[in-house]
């Protein structure tokens, strides 16, 4: 990959002049000893598996155009070889469905629907609020876009953004029929902050839901019974919040249906002062893909949280100041215990302090005391970004929101946390720099080793790689806009051409985009102007689809085959994992297998399978506050059979007609194509079977006395071709020479001697096993 | 019949209707660099295939001889005639040139093998859209039939899909010897190699003319071998 070297080592913030306490330094150095991954890294595979498309999609939303509200859907082709098409459909609230003209995604490319525009083009002006979600169809082998919607008022500095999810195929009756709930949680930034819940249904079906709200320590403080109509959406105002006595609560919704058949999101806002901030909701329960494993992080990083005064490259109004939050919610069955710390640069030095530990009760709604956790960290007067990282030890259940609001709650950068896992590449499926627009982005390296990475900005006709060393433990924070500034040509000589305001952008392994590295990764678009920002849902790159290269395959006994275990990835490459699998034949008398080479023992089947832990799945669009990649690891199987070389039946004929003999003769020609079948009449898929045949004559009413041979080999189809001819002066009877034929097949130097063929030579036919002709 | 082989000066006689059909054009002077140990038809083979120059050859009486006779040979850079002739020598073969074609003849060529290499075929119609392998079938049922008048010709030819279809055209009175020339001129070239069909050769009747196409992927080692059959 094409390096232009940068050392991001200082965070663009300046800090204060402050004095950091000893006891930051003593609580870094009693923490254990975090690495880096240094996993094998798998090479591009020799050879592709294929795929098939099949459609699928992804639902999303909500998305709302009225006089204020402006909705614009943002596509990310995540596939780097090849163009997708992408047809978005238009669900209302009232299940009305409006389809969209396809959109066509170059490869890497992004796009944008105006929603509003859309629906003008179609003849439906809003006149009223118009709201619903948004289902986006594609056919390809896996799910090949990222996308979020965003929601605006400009007027009113009000900004939304929704992630998407793949529904998924409705598939058993027990899941149809499985009680779900999802646990949201909701805070007051001030007394004016109120909410909204949107549930969309994305089945053919009314669903019931049922809405509870409740407080910080899960008393219920109202409930809703919801019915949502068919592929429509409910909007619920959460009135509760108003007269709330407790400042920060919980949200639990309850249905019975699939995971993801409700689409579950919402918002916190005060229109009056511009506040507005996404509702987070756990992530449905999802299970791992066959020979997968969950991955669950250890700690969890809420990145780039700001403090103090505004920094001055970004704009800011003078005499903005921010004030970081951060909540916690439990909506497991257990108490949670997490253990926060703050990091931030010092000059170039990472550092960091060990705050108190904090037992969670369940359905417990937990908001930080910053201010006093900040001073506790000699960070009263501090004015920078820092980083808020929990340390959960594996347990699961929490739901955390996190961000930056200045003093007059206008300005609101929210900030996911993200779960701090070993993962490979992770992508961020927009950004922006044009109409006062920039994107922030805040790297951290959570291992005790340096690490490099690339970062890439994506954009229309190219690419421009920046390359990141990150010392141990350390923070980088950029703008996008930074990087266009500086940029000259990168190593591979690109350039980010004049006028390049809109892209996307990944940040991969120095060595390729499949090797795995331990990084924390949050982005965020704002405008000072305008006086919003938003996130987008970055996606972790990974495996999509593993195979095993020969499906069925087929060895000779006592030979052997070279198997490749091969993962697709969603950037559309392929990946060999042969050396890094455990491989394993059903039956080890059959056929044996190590690193992939099957040898094979006796004639008979097996299943050979093969599978990998250290690769991550791809998590598309995974916007929940948790962490991504979700899984890891991945298997195949293939049914396969040591074959013996037993015979070579016909498998048509080429000709079949009378020879042209020298005068006197008569005679008759037929050429037919044979194929090297198995033990099973299975095809022998192997080029280079050096055939051979001999003849034994059993009656000679035409007087041949011997028949000459010759011999040819199979092509990789494991045919070959046989050509028999006579010629004879006997032929004014019925005079036939009856014969067996003794194929052999010498592959790999051992010969096999195939089933015997029965020929009869006539003057007018030849027929091979009883039969004079093989039907095309 | 035969003129002694001049590795310098080389005499091409050319059939404008061959030609026409692709006939193969060897460099006047294909030269080779190889290295090789083993029977001296291996190494001839393998000379041939690199030079691909078209070669006939006559398994005599001692149809064994090219086969039994084995060295280790290293050529550098050097012409693929005067390799065949060091190559042919130690079997007491006498390399000669007949219309492009390298002729291995051995010191114990039969009397009746001459008269089957010179025996003239009236209206040769040719061979169409077939292997160099199965002309050199056909040309042995020519052979069979028209010299040692067997009553009957039937073979059973396994060949590779892959094996390239060629054509040879009708051609006036043509010797036995003219035709197996022609075929290994043919695309990319061959070797066409005259062998007892029985241990003990009486006629005509008991001669195979076996050809392997340098361009197809035989077993060479297979198809130019010295055993009879």
């Amino acid at each position: 990959m094409g390096i232009r070297s940068r050392r991001y080592l200082i965070p663009r913030a300046a800090f204060a002049g402050i004095a950091i306490s000893l006891l930051a330094v003593i609580a870094a150095a009693q923490q254990p000893r975090v690495l880096a991954p240094h996993d094998p890294i798998a090479p591009e595979a020799k050879t592709h598996f294929q795929l098939r498309s099949v459609p699928g999609s992804i639902a999303g939303g909500p998305w709302i155009v009225d006089a204020h509200d402006q909705s614009i859907l943002y596509l990310k082709n995540v596939v780097e070889n090849a163009s997708i098409t992408v047809a978005p459909v238009l669900h209302l609230s009232d299940g009305t469905k409006y389809q969209l003209p396809a959109v066509q995604l170059a490869p890497s490319g992004i796009a944008k629907v105006d929603i509003g525009a859309s629906l003008e083009s179609m003849g439906i002006a809003p006149l009223a609020t118009l709201s619903g979600w948004v289902e986006i169809q594609y056919n390809w082998p896996w799910e090949p876009l990222c996308a979020y919607l965003r929601v605006v008022d400009l007027t009113r500095s009000m900004v939304f953004s929704f992630g998407f999810s793949a529904p998924g195929p409705l598939s058993s009756q027990a899941e149809k029929s499985a009680s779900q709930v999802r646990e949201g949680m909701w805070w007051k930034q001030e007394k004016n902050v109120t909410g909204f819940l949107t549930l969309a249904n994305t089945t053919p079906k009314a669903m019931n839901a049922t809405v509870q709200i409740e407080g910080n320590l899960g008393a219920v403080l109202g409930s809703h019974t919801i019915t949502v109509p068919p592929q429509g959406m409910t909007t619920l105002d959460l009135l509760e919040l108003q007269t709330a006595a407790t400042k920060e609560g919980g949200i639990r919704i309850t249905y019975v249906g699939a995971p993801d058949a409700l689409l579950i999101n919402g918002g916190l806002e005060d229109v009056g002062v511009g506040y507005s901030a996404n509702l987070p909701f756990a992530a449905p329960e999802r299970t791992p893909p066959k020979g997968a494993h969950a991955i669950i992080p250890q700690s969890f990083a809420e990145l780039g949280l700001m403090t103090g005064q505004a920094d001055p490259y970004m704009s800011f109004p003078a005499g903005t100041i921010f004030t970081p939050y951060s909540l916690l919610r439990n909506v497991s069955l257990s108490p949670i215990t997490v253990t926060p710390a703050l990091w931030w640069m010092q000059g170039a030095a990472p550092t960091s302090f060990q705050l108190p530990s904090i037992r969670l009760l369940p359905s417990q709604t937990y908001r930080l005391d910053m201010p006093s956790l900040l001073a506790s960290a000699g960070l009263k007067d501090f004015s920078g970004s820092l980083n808020m990282v929990f340390d959960t030890q594996g347990q699961t259940g929490l739901l955390m929101a996190a961000g930056s609001v200045d003093k007059t709650n206008t300005y609101v950068f929210e900030v996911a946390s993200r779960g701090v896992v070993k993962s490979a590449g992770k992508s961020l499926s927009y950004w922006s720099t044009g109409n006062g627009d920039d994107t922030m982005v805040t790297i951290w390296n959570p291992a005790d080793e340096e690490q490099t990475f690339i970062f890439r900005l994506v954009f229309a006709g190219g690419h421009y790689d920046d390359l990141m060393t990150l010392g141990p433990r350390a923070t980088a924070m950029f703008d996008i806009s930074d990087i266009i500034r500086t940029a000259g040509a990168d190593a591979e000589g690109n350039i980010i051409p004049p006028g390049t305001q809109e892209g996307s952008a990944k940040i991969v392994g120095i060595e390729a985009e499949n090797q795995n590295i331990l990084l924390a990764v949050d982005s965020g678009i704002y405008n000072v102007r305008k006086a919003t920002c938003y996130t987008n849902c970055p996606t972790c790159d990974g495996s999509t689809l593993f195979s095993i290269l020969f499906d069925p395959f087929g060895v000779a006994i006592n030979e052997q085959t070279q198997e490749s275990f091969t993962a697709q990835w969603n950037t559309g490459s392929q990946y060999d994992y042969t050396t890094n699998a455990s491989w394993n034949s059903s039956n080890t008398s059959v056929a044996t297998v190590q690193t992939g080479l099957v040898n094979g023992i006796s004639a008979g089947d097996i299943t050979l399978s093969a599978g990998y832990s250290d690769v991550p799945l791809y998590a598309p669009n995974y916007c929940a506050p948790s962490g991504c990649p979700l899984f890891g690891g991945g298997s195949g199987s293939a049914p396969g059979t040591v074959q013996v070389p037993t015979a070579d039946p016909i498998q048509w004929d080429n000709s079949n007609v009378a020879n042209s003999c020298d005068p006197g003769y008569s005679g008759w020609i037929r050429d037919v194509t044979k194929q090297v079948v198995d033990q099973t009449g299975a095809g022998i898929l192997a080029s280079y079977q050096q055939m051979a045949e001999s003849y034994t004559i059993q009656s000679d009413g035409l007087h041949m006395g011997n028949i000459q041979t010759g011999q040819g080999s199979t092509n990789a189809s494991g045919m070959f071709g046989d050509t028999y001819r006579v010629c004879s002066t006997y032929c004014t009877g019925s005079a036939t020479t009856s014969t067996t034929q003794h194929p052999t097949d010498t592959w790999n130097g051992q010969t096999y001697t195939l089933q015997t063929n029965s020929v009869v030579y006539a003057c007018t036919s030849i027929s091979i096993n009883g039969s004079i002709s093989k039907p095309q | 019949m035969k003129r002694a082989l001049s590795i310098t000066g080389i005499v091409w006689i050319t059939v404008g209707a061959i030609i026409a059909l692709g006939q193969a054009k060897p460099p006047i002077h294909p030269r080779v660099t190889l290295t090789s140990s083993g029977t001296a038809i291996k190494t001839i083979t393998e000379i041939g295939r690199r030079a691909k120059l078209p070669i006939g050859i006559i398994l005599g009486k001692d149809y064994a001889r090219l086969c039994r006779v084995s060295g280790s040979f290293d050529f550098s850079d050097s012409d693929a005639r005067d390799d065949l002739r060091k190559v042919a020598g130690l079997a007491d073969y006498e390399a000669t040139e007949e219309h492009g074609t390298v002729l291995l003849t051995p010191p114990d060529m039969l009397p009746w093998q001459e008269d089957v290499l010179n025996h003239r075929f009236k209206n040769f119609r040719g061979f169409k859209n077939a292997t160099m392998a199965d002309m050199g079938m056909q040309l042995t049922g020519l052979i069979q039939m028209g010299v040692g008048r067997i009553p009957t010709f039937a073979y059973s030819l396994a060949y590779s899909l892959n094996d390239l279809r060629i054509s040879l055209p009708p051609m006036g009175s043509p010797s036995t010897e003219e035709i197996a020339e022609q075929i290994v001129s043919l695309d990319g070239g061959g070797i066409w190699m005259m062998k007892p069909l029985v241990p003990n050769p009486q006629g005509a009747k008991d001669v195979v003319i076996t050809i392997m196409s340098y361009r197809d992927r035989p077993s060479a080692s297979a198809i130019m071998g010295c055993s009879p059959g």
